[in-house]
């Protein structure tokens, strides 16, 4: 994927400057001014004028730094950190239903599997240990060492 | 000196010395897992004190307080995981040094660096304290407003030539701070009706999410190798050439020490200080953030003093700094010992009991750190696809196990992927977790101030003016340097001097 | 290999034993604030004294944000079988009324016991030149400048109580917040604040080495252990204070809920757990079940019209 490196940056300034401008109604609703003195809105609007003020500084052309052209943007493997990034997302929602261990064990395992170079027989032995003492293991250790429970599902009471 | 000694015997009791020694190894692991800070191990080896004595209940928290805040650069530097709050200025040196294969002598240095603070802190303590504490009982709303204001001056130093990148994440980080319940007047803002976010975001998830998921997702892309086996050989981290990190060291400490100190501000806002104030005088500046034993060494040492800074207010004056103070003092309370002004009077042999047995944690604390780094050192040749996926795990329980709740792990992963952003478009981060530590306070500060002013001129008080002189020097002088010295190489041009031959 | 073995061992050892009963599994003790407040070290004493009763292990779990809301509504919304119990706090009932949008109020548990109910009480700097309370409505009087009340937060019963004594005492008063009650303390000494609002037992070791000095106590009855006069002795009728018990989800069958009140019982009896409490300078006044039920929804009422009075 090749886009321009200033106009992703552009875009993300956009979107930066859409999310403050969006915020900004509610820090006027919770009140700019209240018994005779600054209310609780009027600290985040000024914060959110200055996050404004910088995005749109930084994404004029002036604005960028005036030294050598920043080096392409590239993001290497982008279907392992996609991969990655959607693993963590699923076990993310799944957590609260599942539980720590059951969630962690399909994640390590999946992950694990994905990322190796070559599946060879010792390979997946030692994936299956590591990913039942990341799951059941550490929900253990931090149970009876540190009385912190990982969360357990609602689904599977694990 | 006999005296001396039959204060200090009870501390060098076989029983005691053993306890000491596993709160401190309790403390290290504590530390090193993400997810269990400082604090927490505190809290939760405070209910095993209770049936304790006196002494040994208080230097056995005191043990698990300077060993976890040790322990935290341990995943800060292998795994790029601060593992508590005041280890998130190690990982920008640490973890670099760890990534050229020179795990080893990081955590070595870490561990060095945080025996000096520590000892230090120690020192200051059994002397000091009584000056320091009436110095710190003189803050008030004004002072502590001037203080917040210099600590964000880090903002500069922290993002570099980048400096408007850095604000704005800075301004992000602050804005962050703002979501949740307002402190003055008790009105929840920006929250969209969410029960979860009614209650603020809380700084461990961002601080995993902004530093070790990026982090995670650079390597794997870069596909590191396994770094090499350190060059050197031998069990133990190299010595040599330790002496140059002194006056480092030396600074680190002092600010360690009075960040600590004042009520409020803990080892978290006393490193990344510390680091930033290195960035701007250390005559290795340049290397920070590369993995630079100093970058490293600035940021250990200040989280160290740090703790025996905390120290101050809490035995001389009984004033909890913190969260973990707050707990000392609650033990303090226990064991029917009331700290205060009146605790040295009454229980003279005691505090200095607790002086010796804090200095000697810190000795337990170097002794286990350094002879622990060969092994902790291998872990980093785990190959990668194993290692990645520990980490991301490690980071999902950390950004949990802070406040039993499963939606910091949303937090944890919404705040990776805008790191991973902010990293590819080369925005600095270490802004906007300083923003958002800094926020809570710099509002309420702010506020109170106000409250407490009768007039426009009462705004300035003799110590917040110092104090606000201060961080303005620091935010100008880099500026007025580089100023100075273009004037200079502009004079010389003009009197004729070719452009290789100016310094 | 032998890790598999090793992982397969705790797994296998973390499954709870079958146990019809209640307690089946750890009973979580909810504290909605951070580690090392007064909440914390009183939930964390009872969980650690509570588990001998119950016949069950009890550890303490802190779940902390938005004064409370976070780990309220947690408990609240947990499953109404006995294994996730609130500590049940001052600010469950204060905040409803002055926070917008607070999402838990007392109604939405079932009460289990309260442990205690100390006063609010007002200090001043010892060595100041303010030594009684008429001093101080004088000076308030005096105009020229307002006096400062610290608080420990916007809406707390400690700003509440300012509020209720500053209206029947007939002066203006400026509320400084603060987070908790020990920073007001402090800076009540620094001589940044006028006038301390705090709990009576974290005004106490101030009192003890002549720091600051209580002038009122807003109860019927003086706290023992510290020589102050009630706010009632010196004509302003204000009682206001704090508590601290707990509770389970609303919906908890009966029978779970007798064996929690009975455990709750036969801890506040428990010498070990009293003499704890004794050094941590909270008094033990227990009650139980329903009776606390409709102490709390009295609590609910009295907040609500003082952060009416106080325009909250």
């Amino acid at each position: 994927m090749r886009l321009g490196r200033t106009t992703i940056e552009r875009l993300f300034l956009g979107l930066i400057i859409l999310l403050a401008a969006t915020l900004t109604p509610e820090a006027m609703r919770v009140g700019l001014w209240r018994s005779g003195m600054p209310g609780p809105g009027l600290y985040p609007l000024l914060l959110l004028a200055m996050i404004l003020g910088i995005s749109l500084v930084l994404s004029l052309p002036v604005g960028a730094a005036p030294d050598s052209e920043p080096p392409a943007l590239r993001v290497e493997r982008p279907g392992d950190i996609a991969i990655i990034l959607f693993a963590l997302v699923a076990a993310t929602i799944l957590m609260p239903f599942l539980g720590f261990r059951v969630v962690v064990l399909a994640f390590s395992g999946i992950l694990m599997v994905w990322l190796a170079e070559q599946l060879t027989f010792p390979r997946i032995a030692i994936i299956t240990a590591m990913t039942l003492v990341l799951s059941f293991g550490l929900y253990s250790f931090f149970a009876s060492v540190f009385r912190v429970y990982l969360p357990v599902g609602r689904l599977t009471g694990l | 000196m006999s005296d001396i000694l039959t204060t200090i015997l009870p501390v060098l009791d076989p029983q005691m010395l053993a306890l000491l020694f596993g709160s401190v190894a309790l403390g290290i692991v504590a530390g090193a897992l993400p997810g269990i800070s400082a604090t927490m191990g505190v809290a939760i080896a405070s209910p095993l004190t209770f049936t304790m004595d006196p002494l040994s209940g208080i230097l056995c928290l005191l043990g698990v307080y300077c060993g976890a805040i040790f322990g935290g650069s341990i995943s800060a530097i292998l795994l790029g995981i601060p593992g508590t709050p005041g280890a998130v200025a190690t990982t920008f040196d640490g973890n670099a040094m760890a990534k050229r294969g020179e795990a080893r002598e990081a955590i070595g240095i870490a561990a060095i660096s945080s025996f000096f603070g520590g000892i230090f802190s120690a020192l200051v303590l059994g002397g000091l304290s009584y000056p320091i504490a009436s110095f710190a009982l003189a803050f008030g709303p004004r002072e502590y407003l001037a203080l917040v204001a210099f600590a964000l001056t880090a903002v500069a130093s922290l993002s570099g030539t980048a400096f408007l990148r850095g604000a704005l994440t800075g301004f992000l980080g602050l804005f962050l701070a703002t979501i949740g319940i307002d402190e003055t007047f008790g009105i929840s803002r920006f929250h969209y009706g969410s029960s979860y976010l009614i209650g603020g975001i809380a700084f461990v998830p961002v601080m995993i999410g902004l530093f070790a998921i990026p982090e995670v997702l650079a390597t794997l892309e870069t596909r590191l190798r396994a770094p090499k086996l350190p060059s050197s050989k031998g069990f133990l981290p190299r010595l040599t050439g330790l002496h140059r990190l002194l006056p480092t060291q030396m600074r680190s400490s002092v600010i360690g020490l009075i960040v600590g100190a004042v009520p409020g501000a803990g080892a978290d806002i006393a490193a990344i200080v510390s680091y930033a104030q290195g960035k701007t005088w250390s005559r290795h500046r340049a290397e920070f953030g590369k993995g630079s034993p100093h970058g490293l060494a600035s940021a250990e040492t200040a989280n160290n003093a740090a703790t025996g800074g905390s120290l101050i207010p809490l035995l001389t004056l009984g004033i909890p700094g913190g969260a973990v103070t707050a707990i000392l003092l609650g033990t303090f309370m226990i064991h029917g010992l009331q700290p205060g002004p009146l605790l040295l009077e009454n229980n003279a042999t005691l505090v200095y009991q607790i002086f010796f047995g804090f200095a000697l944690a810190n000795f337990a604390m170097l002794g286990i750190g350094y002879f622990a780094s060969s092994l902790l050192g291998k872990v980093l040749l785990v190959p990668q696809h194993l290692m990645a996926t520990v980490i991301l795990v490690l980071c999902i329980v950390g950004a949990y196990a802070i406040r039993n709740n499963v939606s910091d792990i949303a937090t944890m992963l919404a705040v990776g992927v805008f790191g991973y952003v902010l990293l590819k478009l080369d925005f600095p981060r270490a802004p906007l977790a300083l923003g958002l530590i800094l926020g809570p306070m710099l509002e309420a500060e702010m506020t109170r101030t106000m409250l407490v002013m009768d007039h426009w001129l009462d705004f300035f008080s003799p110590i917040s003016t110092v104090i606000w002189l201060l961080a303005v020097l620091v935010i100008a002088l880099p500026g007025l340097s580089r100023l100075a010295r273009n004037l200079r190489s502009r004079r010389r041009q003009s009197a004729g001097m070719p452009a290789s031959e100016q310094k | 290999m032998r890790a598999i073995i090793v992982a397969g061992a705790f797994a296998v050892a973390t499954v709870p034993a079958v146990a019809a009963d209640f307690p089946s599994r750890p009973v979580e003790v909810v504290i909605p604030f951070a580690q090392g407040g007064g909440t914390d070290q009183v939930g964390r004493a009872l969980a650690e004294y509570m588990q001998n009763h119950l016949g069950g292990d009890m550890y303490a779990s802190n779940r902390e944000g938005g004064s409370g809301a976070v780990g309220f509504r947690h408990g609240a919304d947990a499953e109404p079988d006995g294994h996730v119990i609130t500590m049940l706090v001052t600010t469950l009932t204060t905040a409803p009324h002055t926070i917008e949008g607070y999402p838990v109020t007392y109604a939405d548990f079932e009460p289990i016991c309260l442990i205690s109910a100390p006063p609010v009480v007002m200090s001043v700097k010892a060595d100041g030149d303010i030594q009684s309370v008429e001093d101080l409505v004088a000076k308030a009087q005096e105009g020229g400048r307002t006096l400062t009340f610290g608080t420990a937060g916007p809406g707390s019963y400690t700003h509440l109580a300012g509020v209720a004594f500053t209206q029947a005492a007939g002066i203006e008063g400026r509320f400084v917040p603060h987070q908790g009650s020990s920073p007001v303390l402090t800076a009540t000494y620094g001589g940044h604040i006028d006038v301390a609002l705090s709990e009576a037992a974290e005004a106490m070791p101030w009192n003890a080495d002549n720091r600051l000095k209580t002038l009122a106590v807003f109860d019927d009855s003086p706290v023992p252990g510290l020589d102050a006069p009630t706010a009632q002795d010196q004509g302003y009728n204000v009682q206001v204070g704090a508590f601290r018990g707990i509770g389970a989800p609303r919906g908890t069958p009966s029978d779970t809920m007798g064996i929690l009140i009975e455990a709750c019982r036969a801890t506040t009896e428990d010498a070990a757990f009293q003499d704890h409490m004794a050094t941590l300078g909270v008094e033990v006044d227990p009650i139980f079940g329903e009776d606390f039920g409709s102490w709390l929804a009295g609590q609910h009422e009295t907040f609500a019209s003082a952060a009416e009075a106080a325009g909250l």
